[in-house]
């Protein structure tokens, strides 16, 4: 007989468990256990990555939960069959919808009403059962379950060689008795073994925030809640072996995989008469009309086979759905536009879901769709960020109900500071300890656990001679990449006909009327769940907030379908590197690259957005494209077959799609095998399989009498897109955005700038930055002024702008606006009384924070006086402040602020300056000492060695770098780059990482990069300035 | 004459260290939080004048190896002030020259408002001052003139000696023996003033004085006069005084006179006329201390649980004494029967004879037989982080015997305790 373990709980219990869900299946494996009833508390978000590895390891995944009831207590419930299942979630939503997060239960009629197909087990000292024992209830509600789950219910016994629990097994044995309910044993595990105990021990603290010396009783009396085999569970219960043995009837008896999961998409409502398939067509048919001059038979022919395709794959009802979110925001002014693969389709190009037309583009279909695929299509749609794209969910809610639709999850996991913080609160240790052991922690990206131990020695902790904080680092080892809660993703949300709770639980997210579903987009995805991602992109808000200014101010309207396409101003600009604000192409990187590709045509933008990213750069294609593009080196072919695929990007293997026709051409691979590659790529779980893959890759070119060297270099360029694969389909999406976003900033500069900043935080630079950067092209900015400020930057005229009280910190939104609106209907304030009294809602800190912005300065006040006056207009009242009233108009203790206290106070208070650069105010002095300025870089020789300083606005260290940071310092004439030697830094990471203005010395590379080899912080008053520092 | 305080500001725990280097320049000595402040009122003469006393000062400190700082100023908390700014520098006393210099946030001027000073360009003490008076008031409110008394040097804080002492004395020599004691009433009458003042500024009352009288045979005469209730009022103590003396007049002449105040102590209170009222102290501690005596210090006290897991979660707390009765925990608020458990201190070494896995026979020096039942294996372990401990125990009831818990330590076998 074999033995079924029928309560585990997973990391996915958060803060209830030390073990992932897939090292309960692996180890349960090991022990050679039949099946795993896997029971997270109030969810299944582990159920997925434990019913795939119990898969792969050949073992049961049993799915259920604990719920929480109304007195605290856990009753687990075990899903009988699919039915079951379904119960299970939407119990599960049920009880999660109504409450606040946190404080969910169930009640006794939820579970009535939710009891059919799923099986009660009493659970162990947490559980139902238990409880009522302790209330001399036990009787009472062991019958009342009973008569619930009638014959699907047995009583629960643990034993973990505790005194305690004997006690309480004898009053369970003694009711199952009495009320007929078979018994069975299992171990209640909370980890798979007994070495992660100490993790759950860890959690428990977290969840209690105590520290482990601290946590006394609420810690694990023992480790013996971990996995157990047969034998071992023999041995605990050589008294009753039938309470072992019946585990493997109630296993058996459970007919529920998450394989036979039942999600169909939801059917698009048609009119009368119409199927969806014909109506998809009309749409499409008449929308090809809209697109295009002409049909041409090309056109037609392409759109046929789409259509069929779509047609046998029934899909309609997907391309209706999403054509529904286009025509809604269409209908409401909303600005969107479907990217990635979808981009592909010359349906979605004629339902208006896309604007990048395939056929021009020469866009491979099936890299979209194709007959052999078993899931279905993955469209992005791309809206403004913010109230918009909030406008296009709560559109899709309201159409597929609160239980139809949901956002998927995003598994949030205890990574680099967070572990140290939270692990280091644990093991005691202050703040001050903390914070300085954090900042050991890369902020570049994750570091790995021997890192920080270096970096420990390197401020004199050796983790070897002190046991507290080695066992501190073995935890944080151990705890990275636990989950820690669920988050909401981006953007994905997924939809289901009839009620999506019945595939999985809905809970709320933190923001208002947004559900989650339990599970992330790659459990979606591994479910076969549909998900149409609605992305809010900050430059698609910018667009339209541009487009609006425009319209306001010049009275202009611009249509960006049809804006020029080959501007030689845009191209000027983006050959120049001028780029700073542009979407996509204004990293430092790219910066570095676009002197030297010299973008002069649409194509040219695709590769310049796809070509700047790790998988490139790792797999040396920048480099070859680099060369080739300055006519440096040949444009070669890896295989003359793969002439054709990749002539556009001179022979350099670039976009998915070309890999996917090369493996076509030079493999024989068919459109699902290519298609299958394609996932793998994409995929971040994919390791073994793209092994598979590979393997399959390189006997279908041998077959074609390929050499195996050649083999080789195909193989390594297809698997350096692993995890950073960039479709073609998408760059050429993203270049359209770059392309309107050059051509508004080249010709509309003051709109273009006003947006950006009213749409902060996005892209790659500071406000201060966008700021300097419009102020070098000739824009006026006018400063904050109560009388003149809108809530947003607002447009004046002779091509300036004037900066928006939305800048002031600690300005509240809702005060902002007042502010304004008050001043609209009833003019201008005349101090800081009026604003008081006009703005009943304002209080002290903002009156404060007005002041010392200047936007206070009234009748020739400077921003100190209007501080001092303001603390007296906003005293309290009271008997204590009336006593003296005369001599308030000596300001004479009040110095004026200079020029530089004016900045320092201004990017204190706002974020940016209107004035001077800082750097400007030290130039003399740098003069004197040959410090260059950032515009005297640009024309350096090789190997010229400079001194050079400024404000640091980026800080960068790539994965794909090999551990180089890249710095990019601001003055008052522009911008300078440097690159940084690991070696070097080490050597100066504190005078690096720490100042906000630096000196550096170094010699100078090619493209203007300087190489920094010694580094210092220039002088105090700097150092003082709030940074504009990189973000 | 002109007041001078020194304070000394330093992380050092050692408190006594740090006043034991205070008691060399003054007698009047208040600890602080974060260091001590002292009287040197007078030390010029001795030693020189403020900077002068300063530099001596630090010369102890660094006698005693302390790491402090040291501030001496006319004004006592201008003295706390300058010493911490200067420890907050490091140490570096030169870091700031005066009490004007000093930055705004050594004041205890709330954080908001100090980012307006901050703000306006005013961030140290002589720039506040510039500011008027009437102008802070009318923005801050009557709240702030204590900040600007500390600004202006104007504040009225005044040295707060911490004591260990229990009692204030004042003592008096006479020029000339007096006989009559009635010609010194005058003299009690200042005398009295001298300790009910002093027991004020330590928030005492009193319910006993001692009058001593230094008479000429170099004897001393001593009163003891007691009331059943705290007083300070002075007129009914010299009626005491007066009627105390005049029943039993001293033998010889008066040279010299004394007063002595005990401070009164704090009394349990009583909270209702029925409670209960707890044990008195004094027997409890006597019993205790005899125990002790018997026992020694370590070894009596409460016994304490603790909420740690550990082996024996128990401590016994020598420091406190037992709680009267009406503090148990009544039998209506336990749940389970509670089964009383005696450990063994040391475990006893045990034989155990084991067949078929079970466990068969119990032997030790004290007590053998038969094992009629038994449970387990119990099974705790924890701190894992630190000092790993574990445990391995069974509950084993013996043939004519009582019920032990046995504990199994690598391959050696003892019985840890009883139950009762």
């Amino acid at each position: 007989m074999d033995f079924y373990e029928l309560h585990t709980r997973s990391a996915f219990s958060f803060l209830s468990s030390g073990s992932m869900p897939e090292a309960l299946a692996i180890r349960a494996a090991e022990l050679n256990i039949k099946g795993v009833a896997l029971l997270d508390r109030d969810t299944v978000s582990g159920a997925v990555r434990f019913h795939i590895e119990a898969k792969t390891q050949g073992i049961k995944a049993i799915i259920g939960s604990e719920i929480t009831m109304d007195d605290g207590s856990l009753l687990p419930l075990i899903p009988l069959n699919l039915k079951g299942y379904q119960n299970l979630c939407r119990l599960i939503t049920t009880i999660k919808l109504r409450a606040k997060k946190g404080e969910h239960f169930a009640t006794r009629r939820d579970i009535e009403e939710h009891s059919e197909g799923l099986i009660c087990i009493t659970g162990g000292s947490d559980g139902f059962l238990h409880k009522s024992i302790k209330n001399k209830q036990g009787q009472e509600n062991l019958a009342w379950l009973n008569y619930v789950f009638e014959k699907r219910l047995y009583v629960e016994l643990q034993r973990h060689f505790l005194r305690s629990e004997e006690n309480i097994n004898q009053h369970l044995l003694a009711l199952s008795h009495k009320l007929h309910v078979p018994f069975f044993a299992s171990n209640g595990a909370f980890y798979g073994n007994q070495y992660d105990r100490e993790l759950f021990d860890v959690f428990t603290c977290i969840k209690n925030h105590v520290t482990i010396e601290n946590a006394g009783k609420i810690l694990s009396e023992n480790s013996e809640r971990f996995l157990k085999s047969k034998s071992e569970m023999l041995q605990l219960f050589t008294d009753y072996p039938e309470a072992v043995e019946i585990t493997n009837e109630i296993g058996s008896q459970i007919d529920f995989s998450m394989d036979e999961l039942g999600y169909t998409f939801p059917d698009f409502p048609v009119p009368e008469g119409e199927t969806m398939d014909s109506m998809l067509r009309k749409l499409a048919e008449r929308g090809a009309i809209w697109r295009y001059d002409g049909l041409t038979p090309k056109i037609l022919a392409k759109l046929d086979h789409e259509l069929n395709l779509i047609v046998k794959l029934k899909l309609a009802g997907y391309f209706l759905l999403v054509w529904d979110i286009s025509e809604f925001c269409r209908n409401n002014g909303i600005m969107s536009q479907g990217r990635g693969s979808a981009a592909n389709s010359v349906v979605c190009y004629a339902l208006g879901i896309t604007a990048v037309d395939p056929i021009a583009g020469e866009l491979l279909f099936e890299r979209f769709l194709s007959e052999e695929r078993s899931e279905y299509p993955d469209i992005d749609i791309d809206l403004p960020s913010g109230d918009d794209r909030e406008l296009v969910i709560q559109y899709v809610y309201k159409k597929y109900g609160s239980r139809g639709a949901g956002m998927t999850a995003n598994v949030i996991t205890y990574r680099g500071r967070s572990a140290i913080r939270e692990v280091g609160k644990v093991f005691g240790f202050e703040s001050d300890e903390l914070s300085k052991i954090s900042k050991l922690i890369s902020p570049f990206g994750a570091t790995n656990p021997e890192e920080l131990i270096e970096r420990l020695k390197e401020v004199g902790i050796n983790p070897n001679e002190n046991f507290r904080i080695a066992k501190f680092m073995e935890m944080y080892a151990r705890i990275l990449d636990f989950p820690r809660h669920l988050g909401q993703h981006s953007g994905g949300m997924v939809i289901s006909l009839g009620r999506l709770d019945g595939v999985v639980p809905l809970e709320p997210a933190s923001m208002e009327n947004r559900n989650i579903v339990q599970w992330d987009k790659d459990d979606c995805a591994e479910m076969g769940i549909v998900k149409v991602d609605l992305l809010g992109l900050g430059m698609m808000a910018v667009l339209r907030d541009t487009l609006t200014l425009i319209s306001e101010n010049r009275g202009e309207t611009v249509d960006l379908a049809k804006i020029p396409k080959d501007d030689p101003l845009v191209y000027k600009t983006l050959q120049d590197a001028d780029t700073i604000g542009m979407f996509q192409v204004e990293s430092r990187a790219q910066i570095a690259f676009l002197p030297k590709s010299k973008p002069e045509n649409f194509y040219d933008l695709v590769v310049q957005v796809a070509i700047i990213r790790p998988g490139p750069i790792v797999g040396k294609m920048l480099s070859a494209y680099i060369k080739r593009r300055q006519g440096k080196e040949e444009v070669e072919y890896m295989h003359p077959s793969l002439e054709p695929i990749l002539k556009r990007t001179l022979g350099v293997p670039l976009f998915q799609e070309q890999l996917l026709k090369m493996a076509m051409t030079i493999a024989d691979f068919t459109g699902g095998e290519a298609e299958e590659l394609r996932r793998a790529l994409g995929y971040k779980r994919a390791d073994v399989k793209l092994k598979m893959i590979s393997e399959r890759l390189k006997s279908g070119m041998t077959k074609n009498g390929i050499d195996l060297q050649i083999q080789e270099q195909i193989t390594n360029s297809i698997v350096a897109f692993a995890n950073y694969g960039f479709p073609e389909s998408h760059a050429a999406s993203f270049a359209l955005l770059t392309y309107a976003s050059a051509y508004l900033k080249v010709h509309y500069l003051d709109a273009f700038t006003a947006a950006m900043l009213n749409n902060y935080p996005l892209g790659f630079y500071s406000p201060a930055t966008l700021v300097k950067d419009a102020q070098r092209h000739g824009l006026k900015f006018h400063p904050l002024d109560i009388n003149k400020s809108d809530y947003y930057f607002t447009i004046e005229p002779k091509f300036s702008v004037r900066v928006g009280l939305r800048y002031v910190k600690g300005l509240r939104k809702q005060v902002g606006e007042m502010i304004v609106e008050e001043r609209n209907q009833n003019g201008k304030y005349l101090n800081i009384q009026q604003l008081i009294d006009r703005v009943p809602l304002i209080n002290k800190k903002e009156i404060r924070a007005l002041s010392l912005s200047g936007a206070l300065s009234f009748e020739s006040v400077h921003r100190r006086q209007a501080l001092w006056q303001a603390e007296l207009a906003i005293k309290p009242n009271g008997k204590l402040f009336q006593e003296i009233t005369n001599n308030q108009h000596d300001f004479s203790f009040i110095k004026k602020m200079d020029e530089l206290e004016t900045i320092e106070t201004d990017l204190m208070t706002t974020g940016l300056s209107v004035g001077k650069h800082p750097m400007a105010f030290i130039r003399e002095e740098l003069k004197r000492k040959n410090v260059l300025s950032a515009s005297q870089t640009l024309n350096l020789k090789k190997k010229d060695v400079v001194s050079v300083a400024g404000a640091v606005i980026v800080k960068q260290r790539p994965g794909s770098a090999h551990k180089v940071l890249f710095i990019t310092m601001e003055d008052e004439t522009g911008y300078s780059n440097f690159i940084v030697m690991p070696d070097v830094f080490d050597k100066f990471r504190n005078v690096i990482m720490q100042n906000s203005y630096l000196l550096i010395k170094g010699i100078a590379e090619e493209g203007n990069m300087i190489k920094g080899l010694y580094f210092e912080s220039i002088n105090d008053f700097m150092a003082k300035v709030v940074s504009h520092d990189f973000h | 004459m002109s007041k001078l305080f020194a304070c000394i500001i330093s992380n050092d725990e050692n408190r006594a260290e740090l006043i034991s280097v205070a008691k060399q320049f003054a007698y009047r000595i208040e600890t602080l939080g974060d260091g001590i402040v002292f009287d040197v009122s007078g030390l010029e003469k001795l030693v020189g004048n403020a900077e002068q006393i300063a530099e001596a000062i630090k010369n102890q400190l660094i006698e005693h190896d302390i790491f402090g700082s040291v501030a001496v100023n006319l004004h006592l908390n201008s003295a706390i002030l300058l010493a911490r700014q200067t420890f907050n520098v490091g140490g570096k006393s030169s870091a700031v020259s005066s009490f004007s210099k000093l930055p705004l946030r050594t004041l205890e001027i709330n954080r908001d408002t100090l980012g307006v000073f901050e703000a306006l360009g005013i961030s140290r003490i002589e720039e506040l001052q510039q500011i008027p008076t009437d102008q802070l008031i009318s923005r801050y409110g009557q709240g702030f003139r204590e900040i600007i008394d500390a600004v202006n040097e104007a504040d009225k804080r005044s040295l707060k000696p911490n004591l260990k002492e229990n009692r204030v004395s004042w003592k008096y020599e006479l020029d000339e023996p007096v006989t009559n004691y009635e010609q010194l009433v005058f003299l009690f009458n200042r005398g009295l003033d001298a300790v009910f003042e002093s027991s004020k500024s330590y928030g005492f009352s009193t319910e006993h004085l001692d009058i001593c009288f230094g008479l000429v045979d170099k004897t001393e005469k001593i009163y003891e006069i007691k009331t059943s209730f705290p007083t300070l009022e002075k007129n009914f103590w010299l009626k005491l005084i007066n009627l105390r003396i005049s029943f039993e007049t001293p033998e010889a002449e008066i040279i010299s006179l004394g007063v002595t105040l005990h401070f009164a102590k704090s009394r349990p209170v009583q909270t209702a006329l029925y409670a209960a009222p707890k044990p008195t102290p004094e027997s409890l501690l006597l019993t205790a201390n005899k125990l002790k005596k018997l026992l020694g210090e370590e070894n009596v006290g409460v016994p304490v649980l603790l909420d740690q897991r550990l082996a024996e979660a128990f401590m016994l707390d020598a420091e406190k004494l037992p709680i009267g009765k009406e503090s148990k925990v009544t039998a209506v608020e336990i749940e389970q029967p509670i089964i009383a458990f005696s450990y063994f201190k040391p475990p006893i070494t045990a034989q155990v004879l084991i067949r078929d896995k079970r466990l068969i026979y119990l032997k030790t020096d004290r007590f053998r037989g038969r094992v009629e039942q038994y449970s387990g294996v119990w099974k705790a372990n924890s701190r894992w982080w630190n000092v790993v401990w574990r445990t391995n125990e069974w509950d084993v009831e013996i043939e004519n015997g009582g019920v032990y818990r046995l504990c199994k330590r690598d391959s050696d076998w003892f019985v840890v305790g009883e139950y009762d």
